[in-house]
């Protein structure tokens, strides 16, 4: 699992190397927000 | 072949649901992941510690504070597992384009709209993006992994890319 989230990471790496001067890319681990998603009122 | 079809027609009808997350390589929550398991994912990945940030739980009230007050496609964009949000230099939200809009079978095409060539979001995607919002009110939600403290909004000549990831 986390195949697609590989993916999309070497696919902004390679945006990065051609582009990103300038451009400021942080990643944000997102897996509270899917405990959200099933229950909202969870903090 | 049929059953390829079958999870072809979920996907489309899906949208931004979750249904059918599991089948296209997406974290879908696990609630025994480990920091461990994620930190190897994120080695996978390429992040450098100073790149990796967490996204607090209480993020989800914020996101549900929108319910009703914008469509649902909106609110259930904000969900989704792995999601594009791009800012502005001064730090506005552009557009957010998550992984339900993106398309592709097997593998997610995040080349549809312009990785790794340009970085160009489609229209639907600017509408996902409330204009209000803006990185600093969302590094709030957020911490350093490294450290567990706030991270800065440092100041970028271009704009600002999140890549929210599972």
């Amino acid at each position: 699992m986390g195949r697609q989230s590989v993916r999309l990471a070497r696919n902004i790496e390679r945006w990065r190397k051609r582009h990103g001067a300038g451009i400021h890319v942080r990643y944000v681990n997102a897996d509270s927000l899917l405990i959200g998603f099933d229950r909202p009122e969870v903090e | 072949m049929r059953s390829s079809i079958l999870i072809l027609c979920l996907f489309i009808l899906a949208g931004c649901n979750r249904m059918v997350v599991g089948v296209f390589g997406i974290h879908p929550y696990d609630h025994n992941v480990t920091w461990e398991k994620k930190d190897k994912l994120a080695r996978r990945m390429g992040i450098k510690q100073h790149d990796y940030l967490v996204l607090h739980h209480r993020y989800a009230r914020r996101v549900e504070e929108r319910r009703g007050k914008e469509p649902d496609k909106h609110v259930q964009a904000k969900y989704q597992p792995l999601q594009l949000r791009w800012y502005s230099p001064g730090g506005r939200i552009q557009w957010i384009v998550p992984n339900c809009d993106v398309g592709g079978f097997p593998n997610l095409r995040w080349d549809h709209f312009g990785l790794p060539d340009t970085l160009i979001a489609p229209l639907s995607s600017r509408a996902y993006a409330d204009s209000a919002w803006t990185i600093t009110e969302d590094l709030l939600y957020m911490s350093e992994r490294k450290n567990g403290l706030p991270p800065t909004h440092e100041v970028a000549e271009k704009g600002h890319l999140l890549v929210y990831w599972t």
